[in-house]
């Protein structure tokens, strides 16, 4: 096993960890401020690359429905309103399901529960629309960059480059802003809603906030996975689980901690293959799952907390 | 005519905890409410805030009515508040705490601030230093990158005051202060309570226990028995009320 | 009291199947297919042929002059689905036979159902290992992979001589592409290969480039593909991104033109072990092809191929117990006719359908396996602008 050869594994690892990480801060936005598990956010993903294709190729459908759109937007566009839209889509969860479940002081399981049903009406009304087929975007979606790079002995696809890059930038974004008074207030409404509201700050539009931010994020994340592999209905759900996976592993509500959480379970699955599998065939990837849950377990156990591990927080 | 308290009740099932208490507090006024625990006094703190909506009664400040409106809006409308039982966000610097405070005086929208415009930026250079103004009054300054949580008891209790400052209200409620200062402590709490007023222009409610405290503070003061109002004045009259001796000294 | 009404409704509700149940017009064949989940995608396929057989059966004089119904029922992608499917067929529909599940994993789990209410089902896509061994009332109509593995393997070997070391991919939580891949892993040996590397992956994975990077550090000149269709086809392109640039040769998962929009230009190259030619001259394959053509523009998938047998062969075997009973089949009893199909069904003998001649045959303690003369190595063609393909057939 060379250097060359664990170099490139981790590179593999951190580029679907960065999915990973975008993935699980919509997540965690929301989980900070409500408790509440919104697993709307795998078909929100999906719902997010679906309408950046639509919106670059001017094509809608391939189920029971077939409509050619007027426009065809480059890319960047595409992109942009596309995750603008998932973020309202964000905000019409927000009013359609959590609200009244919240007003009508509903059980936190009701609300995910709610978020499931949601979550399978939207993948449905997906696949009613543009067929269990896979979509694929244009290969020249990307315009004349080659597939792939060549860091030294490491291969990297291109627009695997690209995630880490947006992820960066969503990272830095988000940054900024919680320094801001905003980012304060954010996480003031996060500690405590109820002190947070005597203190002035609309606690319902902060909310709208972060549900917008939160499905923003995922139809980010949606489109890049897309872009890098194909686009089905269902594609969304198994970034669903590794998702909550790795919201435990950075700690609940823990924003910086989802970003770690992602990249380290990135990485901890492709050592898995890379190290076991290099030595035993198929050990490595068969029990790939097993691993990382042992690790989640293991991290659950000996740091409930979280990888970054502040400590728990007492709500009053 | 300040803040005019209603006629307001509160019961929760079949416990009336505060039962059609009225009183007035003036402009500038340092008022203090008393009573044995369980007298209503928290609650009442918590009706006039918004935290729990009156069964019946009605709350108004400079006239307009706040009965019905959200704890933000209460807010909004100049009154701030802090808690017997400090409630500060723990995970938060002393700085940030402040600074969710002065939230109400940004003038840049929060997607300003989120893409970091030169507007947005200055804006939160004035908020930090509006923070540390806070702070420099309360006597943390040099303090603000800690964690809340890391503070002793009676710093916390500052800080808690300095971020209700930072909300720039006009009425000030203070839920026992004094609780667990010591001597000294409570002796500069009431330069400071009567400082701030002047400073800032403020009305001040507190509740306290601290006997010595609010004879020296306040300027009137309510005492609550059982929920009711049972006595109204000058501390010194209220002292000699045979009904607020009862109260304290009577069972209960 | 509430128990009470319990027990009279589920008494109501059982009595239309307590009642001798009799076969109505037209004769209802039951579907169940995968019409969502991931698994669509190859349902749709099979939905397509089981609708075109039955304008074919009718169009050519139905069962007797009987026309046939084809009843769909979806099984979503899982086992619950699946057996929940056949219970509706079986006890609402009052079908005499089923046609289905799309997953050998499916059937694994709602075969046994039909076979202990004694329904015949024939598997139009299970191409498992044991399929026919779930019990006496289970045929199929798709060649177990272990038929036509090893013959696959040899034309490869034949066009690029010098291969040697042949790693292989794998979807482990998918009972088909796990037996098709111990299929293959047989057929390695038989043929000689040095197996350097085996990766497996999840049904639904998208990334695979951890697992690339290790079995292309062991060099391997072939690499062999059992996963689903749309997981295959990111592996190939991800595989030749990495610069692989040996052989790849696909299990029955990438047997589908539905990879062609994933892999794109990638796809070109791969060799594909095939059941089923849409260019196999007979007048029943060339209907289907004109037809299917005319609404999809496009040639018909193997999936298609074997589900639109799969209705035929039932309507063959109901001819064949009309004419020994010299009765109609509609007013039957549906019990008794259910076994009766069954025996004609594992009699089918050199029966000519778009597969071409097969025959179906009991196995011991079992049902019918499948006996088809014609297999097929296609390698797949992009076009240039490498959005569509074709498979074209080398042997």
């Amino acid at each position: 096993m060379t250097a060359g050869y664990l170099l490139q594994q981790l590179a593999n690892g951190l580029s679907n960890g960065a999915v990973y990480a975008i993935f699980a801060l919509g997540y965690t936005l929301v989980f900070s401020i409500l408790d509440i598990l919104n697993f709307t956010q795998g078909a929100v993903f999906a719902v997010g690359a679906y309408l950046t294709y639509s919106l670059m190729t001017g094509h809608i459908g391939g189920g029971q429905l077939h409509l050619h759109l007027g426009l065809r937007l480059p890319l960047w566009l595409a992109f942009t309103a596309g995750a603008l839209i998932s973020g309202l889509l964000g905000v019409a969860i927000e009013f359609l399901v959590f609200r009244p479940l919240r007003r009508r002081r509903a059980d936190p399981l009701l609300a995910l529960v709610a978020s499931i049903g949601l979550a399978t009406l939207l993948v449905n009304a997906l696949q009613l629309i543009y067929g269990a087929q896979n979509h694929n975007f244009p290969f020249h979606a990307l315009g004349s960059l080659p597939p792939v790079v060549y860091l030294g002995p490491v291969i990297v696809r291109s627009i695997q480059l690209i995630i880490l890059g947006v992820t960066l930038l969503a990272l830095a974004a988000l940054w900024l802003f919680s320094r801001s008074r905003y980012g304060k207030a954010l996480f003031a409404v996060a500690e405590n809603p109820a002190v947070a509201s005597l203190l002035g700050i609309s606690v319902s539009r902060y909310i709208v906030w972060t549900f917008f931010l939160s499905g923003l994020l995922g139809g980010i994340a949606g489109t890049l996975v897309g872009l890098s592999y194909s686009i089905s209905p269902y594609f969304g759900q198994n970034y669903g689980l590794i998702g909550l996976a790795v919201i435990v592993l950075g700690g609940l509500g823990d924003i910086p901690g989802a970003v770690v959480g992602g990249l380290v379970m990135g990485v901890i699955e492709a050592l898995t293959v890379g190290v076991l599998d290099f030595y035993i065939s198929g050990v490595g990837s068969g029990y790939q799952d097993a691993i990382s849950f042992g690790i989640l377990l293991l991290v659950l156990l000996f740091r409930p907390q979280g990888l970054l591990g502040r400590k728990l927080v007492q709500r009053v | 005519m300040s803040l005019e308290i209603d006629a307001l009740s509160r019961h929760f099932g079949g416990l009336l905890a505060v039962d059609r208490v009225s009183f007035t507090v003036s402009e500038g006024e340092i008022f203090g409410l008393i009573g044995p625990n369980g007298a209503g006094k928290t609650t009442l703190f918590n009706l006039i805030t918004g935290m729990i909506p009156p069964s019946s009664g009605q709350l108004r400040f400079r006239g307009r009515v706040l009965t019905g409106l959200r704890p933000s809006q209460v807010a909004r409308a100049g009154l701030a508040r802090t808690f017997q039982n400090i409630r500060l966000f723990p995970n938060l610097s002393v700085r940030e705490n402040v600074l969710v405070g002065l939230h109400l005086q940004g003038k840049a929208g929060s997607l300003a601030s989120l893409l970091n415009t030169p507007g947005a930026a200055r804006s939160e250079r004035s908020a930090q230093e509006q923070a540390d103004q806070l702070l420099s009054l309360v006597g943390l300054l040099g303090r603000q990158r800690d964690p809340a949580s890391s503070l002793p008891y009676g710093d916390q209790r500052r800080l808690e005051i300095a971020r209700a400052l930072a909300t720039r209200p006009s009425v000030l409620l203070l839920d026992e202060p004094a609780a667990g200062m010591n001597p000294s402590e409570k002796q500069q709490l009431s330069a400071f309570v009567k400082e701030i007023r002047r400073r800032f222009d403020l009305t001040v409610l507190l509740i306290e226990h601290h006997v010595p405290l609010v004879m020296g503070l306040c300027d009137r003061v309510a005492v609550l028995d059982f929920g009711q109002l049972i006595a109204l004045g000058k501390p010194g009259e209220v002292q000699q009320d045979p009904a607020v001796i009862e109260a304290y000294l009577g069972g209960s | 009291m509430k128990l009470e009404r319990i027990a009279l409704l589920t008494a109501l509700l059982a009595l239309p199947a307590a009642l001798a149940q009799t076969v109505s017009s037209p004769i209802p064949i039951g579907a169940a297919l995968a019409e969502t989940s991931n698994v669509a995608l190859l349902g749709q396929e099979e939905v397509v042929g089981v609708k075109l057989a039955q304008s074919y059966v009718n169009s050519h004089g139905g069962v007797d002059g009987t026309p046939i119904k084809v009843i769909l029922e979806d099984t979503g992608g899982n086992v619950t689905g699946a057996i929940n499917a056949f219970q509706l067929l079986m006890n609402k529909d009052h079908v005499v036979g089923i046609v289905g599940p799309t997953l050998s994993q499916q059937a694994f789990g709602a075969d046994p159902i039909a076979v202990q209410a004694k329904v015949p089902v024939i598997g139009p896509s299970d191409t498992a290992n044991g399929i026919p061994e779930i019990g006496p009332y289970v045929s199929r109509v798709s060649a177990p992979v272990s038929a036509y593995a090893p013959d696959a393997l040899k034309a490869v070997l034949s066009f690029h001589k010098g291969i040697t070391r042949v790693a292989q991919f794998y979807a482990e939580n998918d009972a088909f592409s796990k037996s098709e891949a111990g299929t293959f892993r047989q057929a390695f040996k038989k043929v000689g290969l040095n197996l350097v590397d085996v990766e497996k992956t999840k049904t639904g994975q998208s990334n695979f480039t951890s697992q690339i990077t290790t079995a292309l550090a062991k060099h391997p000149q072939l690499i062999e593909i059992s996963t689903l269709a749309a997981d295959g086809a990111n592996l190939v392109k991800q595989l030749r991104q990495f610069g692989y640039t040996g052989q790849i040769i696909g299990g029955n998962g990438l047997n589908t033109p539905a990879i062609f929009p994933v892999c794109q230009k990638y796809c070109g190259g791969i060799y594909i072990a095939e059941a089923y030619s849409p260019s196999l001259k007979n007048a029943v394959n060339s209907w289907l092809g004109q037809h299917y053509r005319a609404q999809y523009h496009a040639a018909v998938p193997q999936l298609t191929a074997q589900a639109f047998t799969g209705v035929l062969v039932f309507a063959n075997a109901l001819s064949r117990v009309a004419a020994s009973a010299h009765q109609k089949i509609v007013g039957m009893n549906l019990a008794a006719l259910r076994v009766k199909l069954n025996q004609a069904v594992q009699t089918t003998t050199n029966f000519v359908t778009p597969l071409g001649a097969i025959s179906i045959y009991k196995v011991p303690n079992g049902g019918g396996e499948l006996n088809q003369k014609d297999f097929y190595v296609a390698q797949i063609h992009m076009n240039s602008s490498g959005k569509s393909g074709s498979f074209v057939y080398v042997k």
